[in-house]
């Protein structure tokens, strides 16, 4: 139990920093749009680069995306089914997407530059690739229902400043030219603005939820599918690799894992009003999934490392 | 030679952030405002705290805030004084507002970090509380030229973070409290992103503003400020202390030399939009001003080594 609690311990200054994106929000008249655009078009590019360009690149590391949309393609289908079964209307929708979407980089980055050594954070920023292949196929398909054409879906996803710096950052990898010092100084000072400004969009987002619903049966079903069924699958896909496969590092395997155990995307919420889909009943449960996670994350992360992760 | 290149290289970055400011104004529809208040409200408290942590406390150490308080003091209203003769038509009271303190965290936190380390930077910040303080009342309070009483300002100045973080972390200092790798490790972050964010509010204030105006009489009178009156300012403190007192240490000569050339404070531009005060000017001051850092910061490093304080 010491072990959960160091872990929990170690989340608590990311979630003051969600509490103070809140209190930004809610009293101090913080712009969240300002926030915004600074995290997507300026602060994750930058840093984002920066991690690809310094990780050591393997070409096997191409499938990591794909596995990675794959595992959270299959949740949201068969969460749309079960949904469709439980509930027969758009609740269906907005379960299979809040399972299967994460918040994978304003929370995710931050936990995995906790939980990884520097110069794998960078394999964890490709392997999120899959994310927003996700946001620009799946989702959108959903939220579009079902009007779907292959090149809307490729504009949306040339919109994503990320993967033009994901590019970048590949390319000055595989240049083999090195990093300045002063370079990494100023972007070690982005990385710090990314924790901090992530946090707190996170927290100035919650900040904008009216009114909070209170929906047992769709919480349950939808914390079902985002914290057990979704790490299942990725530990399963893990296990088979340990013992069959052997194509990934242990330290692929434990990003892989983090990449699952994230509370629900912000962006959920977006997509909720876009598709007319309870936009409350949305933003509540990503709330309460973050709220959850402080607990969930500590309490996944002690079993992967004790029944999981082989250590080599 | 070789420390001018790591200043050189410390501070295109910088010059290259007010560039994305500019950008992040202009096109992104970047809010002045909500920067400015993360920086004020949620970065500066625990940077100053931390800091406070960090420096080891001697009765000597006290008087740096107070030198650079009454330094401000004294400097601005002088300035006030003369510039009335000269201006009567509310130049005088923004030239007084901005010449209570200079850009010298956002600014200089980085440069000090690179130069004399998390040490030095953290007597750094503690020295910097006078103009701090000075900042939230006189400069606020000249640069509404009597739209608020003297009781208005001082509420205001009640009402700002950084003094109770300092004496929080002062407290904490003295009861032996210390900040964890966690801490440090976030103490990290908070600086970074006070540099990222303060650098790129300058850009975002030239953005908002409709283009640039220069009156040379009033850019020489700031310059006069800047970068005559506090450099002999606080070289007569230093000359006074050599020769006299012995409170102070070499370093503490040195990141008072720095301070003292530290450019001119975005806020100045702020307050100036706020209270109809030429905010086109101050902004196109604030830019020039942090152009000559590129001469200023050297020099003040060449100062420092002719004098034997590094």
């Amino acid at each position: 139990m010491d072990v959960v609690l160091t872990l929990a311990g170690n989340l608590v200054p990311l979630y003051a920093l969600i509490v103070l994106g809140y209190i930004a929000g809610k009293f101090f008249n913080v712009d969240r749009q300002t926030l915004g655009a600074l995290g997507i078009y300026i602060i994750m590019p930058i840093v984002t680069f920066g991690y690809v360009a310094q990780m050591e690149f393997r070409p096997s590391y191409i499938a990591l995306p794909v596995v990675f949309y794959v595992m959270i393609t299959c949740v949201c289908f068969i969460w749309l089914a079960a949904g469709k079964r439980v509930y027969g209307d758009s609740r269906a929708n907005l379960m299979a997407i809040s399972s299967a979407s994460g918040n994978t980089g304003y929370f995710g980055l931050p936990l995995a530059l906790m939980l990884l050594p520097e110069e794998w954070v960078g394999v964890y920023i490709f392997a999120n690739l899959g994310a927003l292949l996700f946001e620009a196929t799946i989702l959108y398909y959903l939220a579009a229902r079902g009007r779907f054409s292959v090149r809307e879906s490729l504009i949306k996803l040339a919109r994503f400043p990320t993967i033009y710096a994901v590019a970048a950052g590949v390319a000055y990898n595989l240049s083999g030219a090195g990093m300045a010092d002063v370079v990494v100084t100023y972007w070690e000072y982005f990385k710090g603005s990314y924790v901090v400004i992530g946090m707190m969009i996170i927290g100035a987002a919650l900040a904008k939820v009216k009114r909070m619903v209170w929906a047992p049966r769709f919480i349950s079903l939808t914390f079902a599918g985002k914290f057990i069924m979704l790490p299942l699958i990725s530990v399963g896909l893990i296990m088979l690799d340990q013992s069959a496969l052997h194509l990934f590092d242990a330290q692929v395997h434990k990003i892989m894992f983090i990449l699952t155990i994230v509370p629900i995307g912000a962006n959920i919420a977006a997509f909720a009003v876009e598709m007319d889909l309870k936009p409350e009943k949305a933003a509540s449960t990503i709330l309460y999934s973050t709220v959850f996670a402080l607990i969930s994350i500590p309490f996944s992360l002690y079993l992967y490392e004790n029944f999981i992760a082989i250590t080599p | 030679m070789d420390v001018f290149g790591v200043i050189m290289a410390d501070l295109v970055p910088l010059y290259l952030l007010i560039g994305v400011g500019y950008i992040a104004g202009r096109y992104l529809d970047v809010n002045l405002h909500s920067i400015s208040r993360i920086c004020l409200y949620i970065l500066l408290p625990p940077v100053f705290l931390g800091a406070m942590t960090r420096i080891d406390i001697q009765p000597s150490l006290i008087v740096l805030p107070l030198i650079t308080l009454v330094s401000s003091y004294i400097i601005t209203l002088s300035a006030l004084n003369i510039a009335k003769r000269i201006w009567q038509d509310g130049t005088a009271n923004s030239i007084a507002s901005a010449a209570v303190n200079a850009n010298a965290v956002y600014f200089g936190l980085p440069i000090v970090l690179a130069l004399f380390g998390p040490h030095g930077a953290s007597i750094y910040l503690f020295m910097n509380l006078g103009g701090a303080i000075n900042n939230a009342s006189l400069s606020y309070y000249i640069s509404a030229r009597g739209r608020f009483t003297v009781q208005q300002s001082l509420k205001r100045l009640m009402k700002l973070p950084v003094l109770y973080a300092v004496v929080l972390g002062l407290v904490f200092n003295y009861a032996g409290i210390t900040m964890n790798p966690i801490a440090e490790k976030y103490w990290d972050y908070a600086a970074g992103a006070l540099t990222i964010l303060g650098m790129m509010m300058i850009g975002i204030s030239v953005s908002k503003l409709g283009g640039l105006s220069i009156r040379w009489g009033e850019l020489g009178a700031l310059f006069l400020i800047k970068y005559v009156a506090w450099p002999v300012m606080l070289g007569a403190v230093i000359f006074a202390d050599v020769h006299w007192f012995g409170l102070l240490n070499h370093e503490i000569y040195a990141l008072m030399i720095i301070l003292s050339f530290m450019p001119l404070f975005a806020n100045y531009v702020a307050y100036a939009a706020e209270n109809n005060l030429f905010p086109e000017r101050a902004g196109s001051a604030v830019l020039l001003s942090s152009l000559f850092s590129t001469v200023a910061i050297p020099f003040a490093y060449f100062l420092i080594k002719y004098f034997g304080f590094n």
